[in-house]
């Protein structure tokens, strides 16, 4: 092929070729099953919503005055607005579901034990940004869920010891939630943290290509023995494996689509400041943090509820960064981790009880023939007798 | 259905309601707004249920806001005094001018005038005054036209047909919307349209006691044809909305293809794979 040779001269790309297949081609370790697709499940994801994201700036307008307006337009006149709003959107759930789940699968695999803590690290960074890049998202429809969900979220930065109410109007562009609130986190959203994205993601990757995937023995044999020579005998990483994961990310995909179509993206009525709407909270991944807010006391050895809640959710995020350093025991069985077994249980339970107290406040649920008012707190109020039809 | 006053229950009820009113305490021809039972059904139990049976059940001063008089007195003539009136077509004036206005202008205003009816009530009843329904056109004009303008008769009939299917159209296109919303559909200017449509039913309805009721049809006919175009439109919505249905079972069927395409091309990967 004349061009394939004409560029070859000019850029050696058949050496590289050559060379990323020679390393392509190392095989994974033999217990490498699909849970260990969801990496790439999550990369899918991901490269969908810059997909989309890119397709819904062609027409999304980011002021106060013309957000909601375009994304009507957008909704209901542009053909198939309303499915990349929708992939968007689901996408955006599925992402940082997929991101938790990958998570807790090398959690359990012991897979952030040495030589891999820095790849943990950036892991968890990536899920930070990942939340970022939802919360930012978020205000962008510029409805009353977005409007008031953002008001409710920005106020936690008030709660910050000592630069509480500074923190807010940074976040905020001002005291409340308006015009400026918008720009920045739309400048957020498609600037700043892709920008922050790219190198992260980009050496999370280098990593796993470089250390491989983690095997099932300890840390210390790994080291001892070797990457390679532990992973004799398992499949060659492509095209085997990538086959593997392609299954997994196709049915991810598909999943993704079909959600897309059935269950398309709404959009709320415009953001009014002056009206709130009724069981205002934020997205599911935010809740169990919005929730542990409500538990804190009034104050205590002088500081106040609001910062306490702000300093509560601080150790989770460390307690994620600094996993690797922690646990620094070589096993990686979860048989013989069973501290640490115990203390990821306990955060997942600590936080799913908590969001399913976040999901349950302040709302009305009839279960079991009976109605059900839950407080504030996510604590039923009082069974209000059978449960009557809707009206 | 006037009987004398029965004064223990009048008592009773003043009691019940918190005070004793002394004789001569009320001026004799006011309505004071702190008397809160009016005891005009201690003689006229029969129009106060039927009062209380009707579209006009729900007004806090039943009988004075269209009567007057004084509702606190137990003498028969102090309570028919001051501004006690009959049946007076501005008691109900006072409440639907726009109705009033249109009457008086049309050929029912002028058989008022000569006292050849007796106002709304004709067509309305007295006490027990039925909700507003379009069956009233079909029933109330054969009271006086059924033998000397049949046609008049007709055109009533026609005019509440007329009115049933435009409030049919309208709430058609609202449950259309309704369900074009809950599927995730933009319908705010659909919406807006319709409530339009029916701010300006309502702004109609009182034109048509005029009784010229020729260009009334054309104008619901009109707004009728608005409605019915927004329920097309929610329909239109609906029915893409569904046709989404239909490429969710193909985007199914691709994922499907492609998965086993995929897990078969490993399958024979990892068949021609020498064992280790």
């Amino acid at each position: 092929m004349p061009l394939a040779d004409w560029l070859d001269r000019r850029t050696g790309w058949r050496s590289l070729a050559a060379r990323a297949r020679a390393d392509l081609s190392r095989p994974v370790p033999r217990h490498v099953n699909a849970l260990f697709a969801l990496g790439t499940v999550a990369g899918t994801f991901l490269a969908v919503q810059v997909a989309t994201g890119v397709l819904l700036l062609f027409h999304y307008r980011a002021s106060a005055d013309a957000a909601h307006g375009s994304l009507e337009a957008l909704l209901s006149e542009v053909p198939s607005g309303w499915f990349v709003r929708s992939l968007h959107a689901w996408g955006a759930h599925l992402f940082v579901a997929t991101l938790l789940l990958h998570m807790a699968r090398v959690f359990v695999y012991g897979g952030y034990k040495r030589p891999r803590e820095l790849t943990w690290i950036l892991g968890s960074v990536l899920l930070l940004l990942g939340l970022g890049f939802a919360f930012t998202g978020s205000v962008l429809p510029w409805d009353q869920r977005a409007y008031w969900a953002t008001t409710v979220g920005t106020r936690m930065a008030e709660a910050a010891p000592l630069v509480g109410e500074e923190l807010l109007r940074l976040v905020r562009g001002g005291e409340e939630v308006g015009e400026a609130t918008l720009g920045r986190m739309f400048a957020l959203h498609v600037a700043v943290l892709p920008l922050a994205l790219l190198p992260v993601l980009g050496a999370h990757l280098w990593l796993v290509r470089r250390l491989g995937v983690s095997t099932l023995e300890d840390a210390d044999v790994e080291e001892r023995v070797g990457h390679a020579r532990l992973c004799e005998g398992g499949e060659p990483f492509f095209p085997h494996h990538v086959l593997q994961e392609a299954f997994v990310a196709n049915l991810a995909l598909g999943l993704l689509f079909l959600l897309a179509i059935l269950a398309p993206a709404g959009l709320g009525p415009r953001a009014d400041p002056l009206e709130t709407p009724p069981g205002v909270r934020p997205e599911w991944y935010f809740l169990p943090v919005y929730q542990l807010q409500k538990y804190m006391p009034r104050s205590l050895l002088g500081i106040e509820g609001n910062t306490l809640g702000f300093l509560a959710s601080i150790p989770p995020v460390l307690l994620l960064l600094a996993l690797p350093f922690l646990d620094r025991s070589p096993a990686r069985a979860p048989s013989r981790r069973k501290g640490a077994m115990a203390l990821g249980l306990l955060v997942l339970g600590l936080g799913g009880a908590l969001g399913v107290l976040g999901y349950l406040s302040n709302r009305t649920v009839q279960a079991f023939g009976r109605t059900f008012v839950f407080d504030d707190r996510g604590f039923p109020e009082r069974a209000a007798g059978p449960a009557t039809e809707p009206r | 259905m006037r009987g004398g006053p029965t004064w223990g229950g009048g008592l009773l009820l003043a009691a019940l309601a918190g005070g004793f009113p002394g004789r001569g305490a009320q001026d004799p021809g006011s309505a004071p707004a702190s008397v809160p039972v009016e005891r005009c059904l201690e003689c006229h139990a029969g129009a106060a249920r039927d009062v209380a049976s009707g579209a006009h059940a729900a007004l806090e001063n039943r009988c004075t806001g269209c009567h007057g008089g004084n509702p606190s007195s137990f003498d028969e003539r102090r309570a028919h005094t001051g501004k006690f009136r009959a049946v007076p077509l501005s008691a109900c004036a006072a409440c639907h001018e726009a109705e009033a206005e249109a009457f008086a202008g049309g050929p029912h205003g002028v058989a008022f005038e000569t006292k050849a009816i007796r106002g709304c009530v004709e067509c309305h009843s007295f006490h027990a005054v039925p909700r507003p329904d379009h069956a009233l056109l079909r029933s109330s004009c054969r009271i006086c036209h059924e033998t000397n303008a049949p046609e008049i008769v007709e055109s009533g009939r026609q005019t509440a047909d007329d009115l049933d299917r435009l409030e049919s159209a309208l709430a058609a296109a609202a449950r259309a919307l309704d369900e074009a919303e809950r599927r995730a559909r933009i319908v705010r200017r659909e919406r807006e349209g319709l409530e339009a449509d029916r701010l300006g039913l309502l702004a109609l309805l009182p034109k048509q006691h005029a009784m010229d009721l020729e260009p009334f049809r054309s104008d619901v006919a009109a707004l009728r044809a608005r409605a019915e175009s927004t329920g097309a439109r929610a329909a239109a919505l609906l029915e893409e909305t569904g046709r989404r249905r239909r490429w969710a079972w193909l985007v199914g069927a691709l994922v499907a293809a492609n998965a086993l395409a995929i897990l078969w091309r490993r399958r024979t990967l990892l068949a021609a794979r020498p064992h280790p």
